[in-house]
């Protein structure tokens, strides 16, 4: 049965495909445009957004959740929470997601090789005691919410993650549920055309 | 501002989790936000239809009290039966997404705004699950 791991996991930008009709730009409304501006700054370039501003107070609000969870100040470093949404996009089987972040990931914390060894051979790749900590907990509350527990919450604090923090690394991974249903279940990763083959 | 997981996690106002979720206020405007807009817009897909899936996702998820929260609003139709399958799919087996499942969405006669309003409903109560999971194990911890 065919899966959208099937693409691979290549550590470099893709593109996305959409398999549903998207907005055509030249007939948006003005708040159309206007959730298009607040959702990402290329946002009306990108066919994913172009088809989600199709309800667009609904993409309005997911926007506002995403980027206060990802990119909000304070708490958890922006790095471990791109290192939670990699694992998960990962684990789900979503090229696209997990490409973007583990690219982000690199260009906050540095540690390529770690990346790349997430993206070829998955969660389980060896990591040092934070970010492996980070991982497994993510890898469960992704999978199964109910599967994570107080010994995954534990091993964080000894890693010196405090609650808020912990807090933060989880409202990554449940935005990642979103975020891989959605980029997994109306389009699909593509290779750009540009890019070496 | 409290939003519906303060509601069904029982976070009380000035608890610690209370002031956990403080921290990003953001969070609880763009959760009612949400809410609002995926369960109260017009929509191709009827209330009654958002709120069975909804249910229907919280039960994937062993999230009884934000499935009983959906139940109160559901109702059948003669659709629902292939809008839940693709629920499952969504929320289970993500990674088995086809362009033909989604065709199959237009055939049952749903917009591309439809689909989009299906998709972001799934995606977004697979969001909240994951938060009631955690306002449980940091409430423990």
């Amino acid at each position: 049965m065919p899966s959208t791991h099937d693409f691979g996991f290549p550590m470099q930008s893709l593109d996305w495909a959409s398999w549903v009709p998207v907005l055509d730009l030249a007939k948006a409304t003005p708040d159309e445009i206007k959730v298009l501006e607040e959702s990402h700054p290329k946002a009306k370039e990108n066919p994913y957004y172009l088809l989600l501003v199709q309800e667009a107070e609904v993409l309005r609000q997911r926007s506002k959740l995403f980027n206060t969870i990802m990119y909000g100040p304070r708490g958890a470093s922006r790095a471990e929470r791109e290192l939670a949404a990699t694992a998960e996009s990962r684990l789900n089987g979503c090229p696209y997601c997990a490409s973007v972040h583990a690219l982000r990931y690199v260009q906050m914390k540095g540690d390529p090789a770690l990346m790349a060894r997430l993206m070829e051979d998955g969660v389980d790749t060896p990591m040092e005691a934070r970010p492996r900590a980070i991982v497994d907990f993510a890898v469960k509350l992704a999978a199964t919410p109910s599967a994570a527990t107080d010994a995954d919450v534990a091993r964080l604090r000894e890693q010196g993650l405090e609650d808020a923090q912990i807090l933060d690394i989880a409202m990554s991974v449940a935005m990642f549920a979103n975020a891989n249903r959605l980029m997994q279940t109306l389009g699909e990763a593509v290779m750009p055309k540009d890019a070496a083959p | 501002m409290r939003d519906l997981l303060d509601e069904l996690a029982g976070i009380q106002p000035g608890s610690r989790l209370d002031g956990l979720r403080a921290l990003r206020p953001d969070v609880r405007a763009a959760v009612a936000g949400s809410e609002a807009a995926i369960f109260e817009g017009e929509s191709g897909l009827s209330a009654a239809e958002r709120h069975a899936i909804a249910q229907a996702v919280a039960e994937w998820n062993n999230e009884p009290a934000l499935a009983a929260h959906h139940a109160a609003r559901a109702a059948a139709s003669p659709r629902l039966p292939a809008l839940l399958a693709h629920a499952e799919m969504l929320t289970k087996r993500p990674d088995r997404a086809t362009p033909a499942a989604v065709q199959a969405l237009a055939e049952a006669g749903l917009a591309p705004r439809d689909v989009v309003m299906l998709s972001q409903l799934v995606a977004h109560m697979n969001f909240m699950a994951r938060m009631l999971a955690t306002f449980r194990l940091l409430e423990r911890a």
